[in-house]
This record gives C-alpha cells, structure tokens and sequence, in this order.
C-alpha cells in the first residue's frame, strides 16, 4: 500500500478510536448538574438541566461508598431535595430524572465531618449557663467567648465551601481530554488543507499538461 | 523544555522569532504534500507527547520526540512542531504566544540537525541502525536542553548553571526517547521502510538517496518486502 494511504488509514482509525472514546467518557450534552452540600445535620441537593431548568419530580438516590442505597427521596419544583445526614461517612448522591439523563454528586468523608461538627460546635454553648452579671470583667469575657464560638462555627462552614473551591480548581488544573482532542482537531484540519491544495496543484498540473502539446 | 512567558528578553524572542520564520520557510518547501498525513500524525504525536512526564527528584520532565519527528520528517519537521507548540500553548497553556519562536527554535533546530546526521545510519545493519536511532533520540533532547541554556544565558543567566542543570533535569528524557526512537525505526524498517528518510527521492529537493541506496539493497529481505 502507498505509504500515504497507509498513514491516512491508521489516521482515521485513530481518531476514530478517540472519537469514541470521548463520547463515552465526557457527554453532558444537555446534561443534569448535581451539587450537594451539608448543612448542620442536613444535606441539601439541588440541580439543574444544562441550559437552566430544573428537574422536577426527578429521583435522587443516597448512596454509601460502598454502594449500599441509604435512602431515596423526588426533587422539589426548584429541583431541590433536602434530606438528615443518615452517617458520617462519604456519599454519593445520584438523581435521575427519566429519558435516561442522569447526574451524580460526592460528598467526601471530610465535608460530611467538617459541616456537622460545625453544627455540634453550634449546640454547645446552648448548655453552658449564662451569665447574669453586668460587671465588666463576666461581661468582656462573655463576648470573647461568643468571638470564639462565631470563629469556630465560621471555619467550621468554610470547611466544605473551601473543599468545593479545591475540587473545582482540580478540574480546570491541567490539560482536560477536551482540550487534547481540540488540538488533535486543528491538526487533522491543517493535513485536511494541505491535502486540498496538493491535490488543486496536481489537478492543475495535470490540465496544464493535458493542454501544452 | 517550555520556556513561559516573561522569562526572556525582547531580543532573544525577536531573534527566536525570526529564526523560526525562516526555518518555517524553509520547512514548508521541503515538505511534500503527497505526505502531509504522515506529517499531521508526527505533529499530533509531539502535540500529546509533552503530556507524559517523567519523574526526577522533585522537578518532572516531559517528553520531546523530537529526534523522531526530525530523523523522519527532515526540515518539515518546522511548521511540524510549531503548529503542535502552537496548539499547546492555545490549549494546554504550555510555554507562551510571545516566547513561540524561541521554544519552536529550541526544539526543531536540533531535530534537523538529527535529521541531517542520522538518516543514512540508520539503513546499516540493525545493530548499529538501533545504536543511531537510540543515538538520534538522545542527540535531538541534549541539543534542545543546551539550547535551552543558551537562550537563558542571552537573557543574562549564567550559561553553565542553566544548561548543565537543563541536561540533568532531561538525561531521563533523553534515555527514555533515545530507547523509544530506537524501538520506533526498528518497527518502521520492518513494517513501512518508505516511511523512513533517504529511501525515496523527495519531488521538492534532491535528497535523492546515494550511498544510502547502495547499501539498502544489502539488508535484503526488509527493503524489497517494502510496498
């Protein structure tokens, strides 16, 4: 076989190859987006089709990392589900909303934990007594306590909006299969040119031949 | 081997710049169009290529194939790697649009030189045929890190610190594409031997193969068996 055809052959084969593979690993063409974050003791769910409107009545399925279904709830108007923390553990949280769309999100383990001991942090001070006193001394030592809560609680919610934050820079953080099959694009477009203009030129150069005697 | 943005001065990358022009030029007339697929595989190949790393002590290096792509390509081997770097640099955000010239240069030069060098090596007998490979492989990463050196050194670095670091940092790159041009000729030879440089005479200039061609008739078996 001609050396280029050979090379054209094991091109389209690649590509092809690729193609598919693409398709399979990245489609979110109108996809649902899932978030999930906890809140206290609850764990809030919202989502939404690509493009802005939301699932209503779609299914949302908790699951441990072990696969187990925990418990299952229907999304609300917004698309939005709320349910208790069921254990401390990760959890993936899968919503499908029929016709085969289907999103998913993972809780990790240090989330779950982060943002419910936010919430014990926040019970506590509930049992201390409080002090009566007007003096001065009770009453700075009052409010530095209430600083000190108010940090804590504070960090304590940061923690999961700083680990979202983390994994959201993971993803745009090195070159995407996207971007790899983009350039791979450009390049099969420039051989595409080249193997126009080749065969412009020979074609012309054929018709000029044909014409001189 | 990326250099980023805002490393060098504006003479090295306006002299960079101009070399590769000039070695695009020429390029693009050496490059023959009845093989530009083969020229697009070697791009893309360069193009993904600098995605695998390879791990030393704590900095990590990627990979160049830059041997492969001159020993095959020759002077196309120009417009080759700068529509890759190009695309990197676009999508990858690996190197710079100001500092393309100077990063082409760096890797391109000595894949042509590899070219020039190697090509008619490679027909003798297969030992010595995978000891150029391996050699060409080896030679195209050292040169690029020496460039590499040189241009840092122009932009008022001290030469022998950069690029002797610039060679420590890649001697695992240049063993590992020296290995890997090794293997990849031996393959060609045996499955697509018109693939390789000397065996045909190119329409655009005369590398019409000399020597080379007296001697390819004594491997036998790999060249007549060529399609």
């Amino acid at each position: 076989m001609h050396p280029d055809r050979a090379s054209l052959r094991g091109l389209l084969i690649l590509l092809t190859a690729a193609l598919i593979l693409s398709v399979a690993a990245t489609a979110s063409s109108h996809g649902i987006s899932v978030f999930a974050w906890v809140e206290g003791e609850r764990v809030v769910v919202e989502s939404k089709f690509s493009g802005g409107k939301r699932p209503v009545g779609a299914t949302v399925r908790v699951f441990d990392p072990k696969g187990k279904e925990l418990l299952s709830g229907t999304t609300d108007a917004q698309g939005g589900w709320a349910f208790d923390l069921p254990q401390q553990t990760a959890l993936k949280i899968v919503l499908e909303a029929g016709m085969g769309h289907r999103g998913e999100w993972t809780l990790s383990a240090e989330e779950v934990g982060a943002a419910s001991s936010a919430a014990t942090v926040d019970e506590k001070p509930h049992t201390h007594p409080a002090p009566q006193s007007t003096d001065a001394p009770p009453a700075g030592a009052a409010t530095q306590d209430l600083d000190a809560r108010l940090q804590r609680i504070v960090a304590a919610e940061l923690a999961t909006v700083t680990s979202r934050l983390a994994r959201l820079e993971e993803r745009l953080d090195g070159p995407s299969f996207q971007d790899i099959l983009g350039g791979l694009g450009y390049i099969l477009g420039l051989v595409g040119i080249g193997a126009y203009v080749q065969s412009r030129r020979s074609r012309d150069a054929q018709t000029s031949k044909r014409k001189a005697p | 081997m990326h250099i980023s943005e805002g490393v060098l001065s504006a003479p090295v990358l306006i002299s960079g710049a101009a070399l590769t022009a000039a070695g695009t030029t020429i390029g693009l007339k050496h490059l023959d169009y009845e093989r530009i697929a083969q020229v697009g595989i070697l791009s893309s190949a360069f193009f993904v290529a600098s995605l695998i790393h390879v791990n030393v002590g704590p900095a990590s290096v990627h990979l160049i194939l830059n041997g492969i792509l001159g020993l095959l390509l020759g002077w196309a081997a120009v417009p080759a790697i700068l529509v890759a770097l190009t695309l990197q640099a676009l999508f990858f955000q690996f190197g710079g649009i100001t500092v393309l010239g100077v990063n082409t240069l760096i890797m391109a030069l000595p894949a042509v030189l590899c070219h020039y060098l190697f090509r008619r090596l490679i027909w003798k007998r297969p030992i010595v045929a995978l000891g150029t490979a391996f050699a060409c492989g080896f030679l195209a990463v050292f040169l690029s890190a020496l460039l590499l050196g040189g241009a840092l050194y122009l932009t008022e670095k001290d030469f022998m610190a950069v690029a002797s670091l610039a060679v420590a940092a890649n001697l695992p790159v240049m063993v590992v594409e020296g290995v890997i041009t090794a293997f990849c000729i031996a393959f060609l030879k045996k499955v697509e031997p018109g693939l390789l440089p000397g065996n045909r005479p190119s329409p655009n200039v005369a590398e019409t193969c000399t020597n080379a061609c007296e001697e390819a008739p004594s491997l036998g078996k790999e060249v007549t068996d060529a399609p």
